[in-house]
């Protein structure tokens, strides 16, 4: 066992930008255990995307276009995974921990016998050994792996893009039919939006209770659409109906990292922060200086959303007009 | 329908932690251990079943210490009508294990759906239902906000994934990890701790399901991230927007 297997992400436009993150903790592993990092895409549009995969610093990119793979069902899904594992002799399996990820990996891993580490940001000194973090975010664990082949589901927000610009891999495809356990899909609802996807966002503006209801909440998505930004909330805002529950940034939603976070009318409970705090600039606006998120931020305002925020809009909008 | 809960306990997440000087405990500020929330959410699903007269038998499972017999009956204080608990050392414990245990359980009891939390706040890990489901090789649906029974022997469950809601038709046996928005856990009443102190409460072993789990995993120590640099307060939106534009350069 020696190779690195890469499972990309795609949906029906594109190759989802969070493997470029992910695709970096995989190619450390192969320069430091040695063996191919052999890139995966999986489903009937797989070849479609193989020539924009090849182009990251990957050796080989493999396709296995089955049509039932497409509704990403885990039974699917970790039968394939087993069935490249066994045929490319894999060593190491990595994939994004996005909810795909999280749900299918963990399965591949008891199929294989493997150790299963979710939300790896990273490898330890130490010999077959990983960081991850725990608590929501407060702690790192450091874990040794005590089998021949591993699993992880990677924390994109800890890794730097890998470049795309390295010469075409070669391409092959791969024959395999997956077994199902039984689940059948049934539908998928999609929340339609024209904003950037959160997880890729380089400006996520987020809102909390603080924005009252449907209406206050209004002034976060303006002001998110004035700088192409992406909306975000906390639990607090999803559960009171302000917004969708795919907004939810935080320990049991996304988890976000974007060149500029905006936190209005959040108080920053530590499952919020733990989905949050590695933004590289924090802006936070609440009434209360009191509340945990300024601890955080690196520009806090004291003051009634209602009255800063429509100034701020006002003054990007005058700046675009300038 | 019998069905199968998991719950475990876990330390309160708000409380302040330390780690010890080399590294290899967490300590906490003496706070009260509670059970993980998303169990408590699993639980309530079931006994909500039972009210509605499509499970007829409730039982709830925790892999850990004696002192989560308390997060056990919590779950019998909920409506779950018996409780095993097998002990062990949860440190020496990881995912692939407690899945092997739970394995040996669930050949026991035979359960036609077995409910779990989707994830134990305290480590993340977001994999025993998983295993557990590939272990037995039954159908999977993780993150659940709804679960409804489709005649006798199907349930269809919606799950938040990443861009929307997927909805998934499982045959039973199954397993269902549940998430935040499945439902609010009714808070428990005093009548019912008391009557729950009646109800059965099996302690065992893993010795005595015949498994000899075999963690994967160890932890070889643990570390506090680099905080943040503090950031300032600004006196005023102008301010605010003056930052923005000359250090941040946004608009
Ligand atoms: C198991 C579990 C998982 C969780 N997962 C998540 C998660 O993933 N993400 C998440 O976000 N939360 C999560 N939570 C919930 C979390 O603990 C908090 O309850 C939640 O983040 C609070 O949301 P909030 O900040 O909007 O609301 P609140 O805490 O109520 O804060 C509202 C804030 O608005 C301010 N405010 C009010 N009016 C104004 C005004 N006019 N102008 C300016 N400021 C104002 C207040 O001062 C206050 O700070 C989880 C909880 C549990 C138990
Ligand atoms: N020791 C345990 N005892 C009982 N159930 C557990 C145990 N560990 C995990 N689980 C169940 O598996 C779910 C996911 O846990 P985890 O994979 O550890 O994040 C939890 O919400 C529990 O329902």
């Amino acid at each position: 066992m020696k190779n690195i297997l890469y499972v990309a992400e795609t949906d029906a436009q594109r190759l989802k930008k969070i493997n470029a993150s992910a695709l970096r903790f995989a190619r450390e592993l192969a320069d430091r255990y040695g063996g191919e990092l052999i890139a995966v895409l999986l489903g009937a549009q797989a070849a479609r995307f193989a020539s924009e995969l090849a182009c990251f610093a990957v050796d080989k990119v493999v396709t296995l276009s089955e049509a039932s793979l497409d509704a990403e069902l885990a039974g699917e899904l970790s039968s394939a995974c087993v069935g490249l594992a066994e045929a490319y002799d894999a060593r190491f399996l990595v994939t994004p921990s996005s909810t795909r990820g999280k749900d299918f990996m963990p399965r591949v891993a008891a199929k294989l016998e493997a150790a299963m580490l979710s939300d790896c940001i990273g490898m330890a000194d130490e010999d077959g050994a990983f960081r991850r973090p725990i608590w929501a975010s407060k702690i790192v664990e450091v874990l040794q792996t005590h089998s021949e082949r591993v699993c992880f589901s990677v924390r994109h927000t800890a890794f730097e893009p890998l470049p795309q610009d390295n010469e075409a891999a070669p391409i092959e495809s791969f024959t395999f039919s997956p077994e199902g356990d039984g689940a059948r899909f049934v539908r998928f609802d999609a929340v339609q939006s024209a904003r950037p996807d959160l997880t890729d966002a380089e400006v996520v503006v987020s809102g909390g209770r603080g924005l009252k209801n449907e209406e206050g909440f209004k002034l976060v998505e303006t002001f998110a659409d004035l700088l192409g930004g992406a909306v975000g909330a906390t639990r607090g805002a999803v559960d009171a109906g302000f917004c969708p529950n795919d907004y939810q940034v935080g320990q049991t939603g996304k988890i976000v990292a974007p060149q500029v976070y905006f936190a209005f009318g959040i108080s920053g409970a530590i499952q919020h922060l733990a989905g949050m705090k590695s933004s590289k600039l924090i802006i936070a606006i609440n009434k209360n200086g009191d509340e945990p998120i300024f601890k955080v931020a690196d520009y806090g305002l004291v003051d009634d959303i209602f009255k800063s925020l429509p100034v701020l809009i006002d003054a990007v909008k005058a700046a675009k007009q300038e | 329908m019998k069905i199968l809960v998991t719950v475990r306990q876990v330390p309160d997440l708000d409380a302040r932690v330390l780690l010890s000087d080399d590294g290899s405990e967490i300590e906490t500020d003496g706070a009260e251990p509670k059970i993980n929330y998303f169990d408590e959410v699993a639980v309530e699903r079931a006994v909500r079943f039972k009210e509605a007269g499509e499970a007829d038998e409730l039982v709830a499972v925790c892999i850990g210490a004696s002192e989560a017999t308390k997060e056990l009956r919590a779950a019998l204080a909920m409506g779950v009508d018996r409780a095993i608990l097998v002990e062990a050392d949860e440190a020496e414990l990881d995912p692939s294990a407690v899945s092997q245990i739970l394995e040996a359980v669930v050949r026991r009891e035979q359960p036609q759906m077995v409910l779990m939390g989707k994830l134990g706040v305290d480590f993340e890990n977001t994999q025993v239902p998983q295993m557990l489901a590939a272990r037995m090789g039954w159908p999977q649906a993780t993150f659940a906000f709804s679960v409804e029974m489709q005649g006798e022997d199907r349930v269809v469950v919606g799950r938040e994934v990443d861009g929307g809601s997927s909805y998934l038709d499982l045959p039973l046996p199954a397993i269902i990890s549940a998430d935040l928005r499945l439902n609010e856990p009714r808070l428990r009443n005093v009548l019912a701790v008391v009557k729950a102190k009646n109800k059965p409460l099996e302690q065992l072993e893993a010795d005595d399901l015949d498994v000899e789990p075999k963690a994967l995993l160890s932890t070889l120590r643990y570390e506090l991230p680099d905080e943040r640099e503090a950031g300032i307060v600004v006196a005023s939106v102008e301010e605010l927007i003056e930052k923005l534009r000359t250090e941040a350069r946004l608009f």
